[in-house]
């Protein structure tokens, strides 16, 4: 008998929970979902293209002997593009990953990418401001003595003032993300603990 | 640059699916403009998936598995934008009929109840009241048919206690 109520029960739950309405409409999900992938494709056409730019000028500029060092800028920039297109590739694996992975691995791996957004985050706060007055106190020695470096002064105070303005925001833009990621790292290790005790 | 077939076969699984997925993702959520954000997220994994899909599983198990996947880690939203007490929208409040509303208030009731439950018993309960089977749920979780039916009977009781207030 008390089967039968539990059954009934369930019953009256599961037609409860499916009288859930609908939050969107499927044609707005297949719109948007189209209109995602295809600005996602671009974007990375994009980023592509720009990086090839880049480093072509720079091999450029290193050929015309602007740098003090042969090759070096050259190969730091084929070096960051190679870690690029391995994060794009990081990025695939990650789409793979919801896909394939149970919840609670999901979320153990949810959290090292959490920490590593942490330490990106504290770098752009703490070393980068660091690693740009080293930058400018070396700059001396990397750039050629006989290189055509006399810009006028007006301009050289534009350019310093928005490197000095992007770094500020930078590390402000870091703090910041770096507050969240703290925070994200303690839901998600709180979910894991719920997690594991229902295991 | 479209593939048709691939873009028929996902329209087909939206119009599926969409409903089972808005529901598992309420059962997280209780935010209309955040769930509106998560489906969406769902179903850009499920478009991304779908090219590698070779059907092992069963295609509803695996959009589950990708709706729990997107539910239960979705704190980055959760930390920027944190939930202000009072601030669950109750949905479609519009008024009507006696009866209407008070099956609305259940409804809502239930979800709250569901909402309350740790996140192991969330996803079996979840995915149990969708229609799925123990093993499906296992297949879909990850996690040994016993441990299904483990949290079931826990996830079970609960909401038993929960509903029993306001029955």
């Amino acid at each position: 008998m008390n089967e039968l109520d539990d059954e009934r029960r369930d019953d009256e739950l599961v037609e409860l929970w499916r009288s859930i309405p609908a939050v969107i409409a499927a044609s707005d999900i297949v719109t948007a979902t189209l209109r995602q992938a295809r600005a996602r494709r671009q974007i990375g056409i994009a980023l592509t293209v720009f990086w090839v730019i880049v480093i072509a000028m720079m091999g450029y500029f290193d050929l015309r002997g602007f740098f003090a060092w042969r090759g070096a800028a050259t190969l730091l920039l084929v070096v960051t593009f190679a870690k690029w297109v391995y994060d794009q590739y990081g990025g695939y694996q990650r789409d793979q990953l919801v896909t394939n992975t149970a919840p609670n691995d999901y979320l153990e791996a949810a959290i090292r990418h959490a920490r590593a957004s942490l330490r990106v985050a504290r770098m752009t706060y703490s070393v980068m401001p660091l690693g740009a007055v080293m930058g400018y106190l070396v700059a001396p020695w990397l750039v050629e003595s006989n290189a055509k470096t006399g810009w006028p002064w007006p301009f050289r105070i534009v350019v310093i003032s928005v490197l000095v303005a992007s770094i500020v925001g930078l590390a402000a833009w870091g703090h910041r993300e770096a507050t969240i990621k703290r925070r994200e790292i303690a839901e998600l290790e709180r979910r894991r603990t719920e997690l594991e005790i229902s295991l | 640059m479209t593939e048709p077939p691939r873009t028929e076969h996902f329209e087909a699984i939206v119009g599926e699916y969409a409903p089972m997925v808005t529901r598992i993702i309420a059962a997280f959520e209780s935010r209309t403009a955040l769930q509106r954000e998560l489906v969406q997220e769902v179903f850009v994994a499920v478009w991304a998936a779908l090219a590698r899909f070779r059907g092992k599983a069963g295609i509803k198990t695996y959009v589950a598995r990708i709706a729990h996947n997107v539910a239960v880690s979705h704190v980055r939203r959760e930390v920027r934008h944190p939930i202000v007490s009072g601030e669950v929208d109750l949905a479609d409040s519009t008024p009507g009929p006696a009866q209407r509303a008070e099956h609305d208030a259940i409804r809502e009731a239930l979800l709250a109840a569901v909402r309350q439950l740790p996140v192991g018993l969330r996803q079996v309960v979840s995915l149990h009241l969708e229609g799925f089977t123990d093993s499906e749920i296992a297949a879909a979780l990850q996690i040994s048919g016993g441990n299904v039916a483990v949290r079931l009977t826990r996830a079970r009781d609960r909401l038993r206690n929960a509903l029993r207030s306001i029955a």
